[in-house]
């Protein structure tokens, strides 16, 4: 099962990934991936803050204002 | 009736059949946090939320269920309609209907809940306050009704 936050979730904090991981939802703060770990953001999520990833997958239309994004970085339809 | 065939669904091996997950509750809106995830902060949600990984903080979580999975380690109070519990726990637990704590579970906190379900096996210390825990309903009867009378007219 892979790890998803939902749309309804709120996070605000320090996320530690070793696992591919999709998010649907609201998150502020940092988000660090390990190893070969892909982070996926659908287009309804909101992030505020850094998300480092091996890849991380953004699909079109989503809002990046005040967001870092580092590692491979992939735009999906 | 020994032999069984194992859901594929089921995650957590129970020789009782009380607490199990059911493919139901698989089937409902439901975010996880998986085994080797680590989040320290706030987190509240309006779904399902299964905990494999590891929670530093606070969870808010009402209305809805909450299973802290066998690899799950949660250090704060939680918030949720029903809690079912198969891994450590650290803080005060709030079930508006059930809590169930599997043979697997550790829990160290206060539980306040209507319904509690505990399997042999399952360590537990602190305080378990039973009762008096559900919400009022959010909206009174007699307002569904009317609201059905004016729904009619406006079709009719």
């Amino acid at each position: 099962m892979p790890s998803i936050i939902g749309s309804t979730v709120v996070m605000n904090g320090e996320l530690i990934v070793g696992e591919d991981l999709e998010i649907k939802g609201t998150f502020n703060g940092t988000i660090t991936g390990q190893s070969q770990d892909t982070v996926t953001v659908r287009r309804i999520a909101r992030l505020s803050g850094e998300v480092s990833a091996s890849l991380v997958q953004v699909e079109d239309g989503t809002n990046l204002e005040n967001t870092v994004l580092s590692g491979r970085i992939r735009l999906a339809e | 009736m020994f032999n069984k065939k194992k859901d594929d669904h089921m995650e957590y091996e129970s020789s009782e059949p009380v607490i199990t997950t059911s493919p139901d509750v698989r089937r409902r809106k439901t975010s996880v946090i998986g085994p080797t995830l680590k989040f320290k902060g706030e987190l509240s949600a309006n779904e399902d939320l299964i905990i494999e990984g590891e929670i530093e903080g606070t969870i808010a979580h009402q209305d809805k269920n909450l299973t802290v999975g066998k690899e799950g380690r949660v250090k704060a109070d939680i918030d949720a309609r029903t809690v079912d519990i198969y891994g450590k726990v650290e803080g005060d637990i709030r079930g508006e209907d059930i809590v169930k704590l599997a043979k697997s579970a550790d829990v160290k906190g206060n539980i306040r809940c209507a319904r509690i379900v505990m399997e042999d096996g399952a360590q537990f210390s602190g305080k378990i306050e039973m009762g008096h825990n559900k919400k009022p309903a959010s909206k009174p009867a007699s307002l569904t009704v009317a609201e059905s009378a004016k729904q009619a007219e406006s079709v009719g």
